[in-house]
């Protein structure tokens, strides 16, 4: 496993990956939506390795839309978008955290309008990487 | 203003509007400054004269850092920064392309600007916040 550590601009909220895929052997990912578009977002996920993110509860916006099915997590102070969790998952922008060795890969376009709700779930439960939540109050 | 076509644009979750007079070519840039590279703004540099914000002020959160002469502006529920006060052109506006409704319709030419060497090239942005840019 190797560590990747990022975190907003500001540092309010960091985030930490582990994983044993290597950068160029990473699925790195540009979701077309109307959110990921405006904030040019890459996002990565690993359903063997961990995300850890850390940050105070009152320091982040829960931002949600669409289905409202997922949290994006939002820095209050800086406005920048890190990751997008579910229960027990999460999916890291690697962009906003600032994690050079998977933001400066080309991404692949992918596209999830359409989806049902439940299946929107289950491709999440599959895809997106454990996760644990250092939140303090 | 001939030429020119008020495009409004916004945040992502409709509280932040804006317009802004451009014409149908738009010169934009990305940067790889600390701030760009993490929200992946495409700058469309225009003159005070050309910018308006039509709702939202009050939910707008201001941040500022290292010189303090940029002011980014976000939407402090979905996060979205659309324009901000850049730190090449404090007497404009640099709005997000990214942000504009009608980007599929614009001819929008996108160069890099170097932000990570941002004193040596600020100078070649100046221009674009004249009323006579375009």
């Amino acid at each position: 496993m190797t560590v990747y550590e990022g975190q907003c601009h500001c540092g309010a909220v960091a985030a930490r990956f582990e994983t044993g895929l290597a950068p160029g052997a990473t699925d790195v990912r540009a979701d077309q939506c109307t959110f990921c578009r405006r904030n040019g977002v890459k996002t990565i996920s690993d359903p063997a390795g961990k995300l850890v993110l850390s940050f105070r509860e009152d320091a982040v916006a829960r931002y949600r839309f669409g289905t409202r099915s997922a949290d994006f997590i939002i820095c209050r102070a800086c406005g920048t978008f890190v990751a997008a969790i579910i229960d027990g998952y999460g999916v890291l922008n690697v962009v906003g955290a600032g994690i050079a060795a998977f933001a400066d890969r080309p991404a692949r376009a992918v596209d999830y309008d359409g989806e049902t709700p439940e299946g929107r779930t289950e491709r999440r439960r599959q895809r997106w990487t454990p996760l644990v939540l250092e939140v303090t109050a | 203003m001939s030429g020119l076509v008020w495009r409004a644009g916004g945040c992502h979750c409709g509280a932040v509007r804006f317009e802004a007079a451009l014409p149908d070519r738009v010169e934009a840039q990305t940067c790889n400054c600390s701030i760009c590279e993490r929200t992946g703004f495409v700058h469309v540099i225009v003159p005070e004269s050309r910018f308006r914000l039509t709702a939202g002020d009050e939910r707008l959160t201001s941040y500022r850092f290292n010189t303090g002469v940029a002011e980014h502006l976000f939407c402090s529920v979905c996060g979205i920064k659309s324009f901000y006060r850049p730190r090449s052109n404090p007497d404009g506006w640099s709005v997000n392309a990214r942000c504009l409704d009608d980007r599929e319709e614009l001819d929008i030419r996108i160069g890099a600007f170097d932000g990570q060497n941002w004193e040596a090239h600020a100078a070649d942005l100046a221009h674009l916040s004249r009323d006579d840019a375009r």
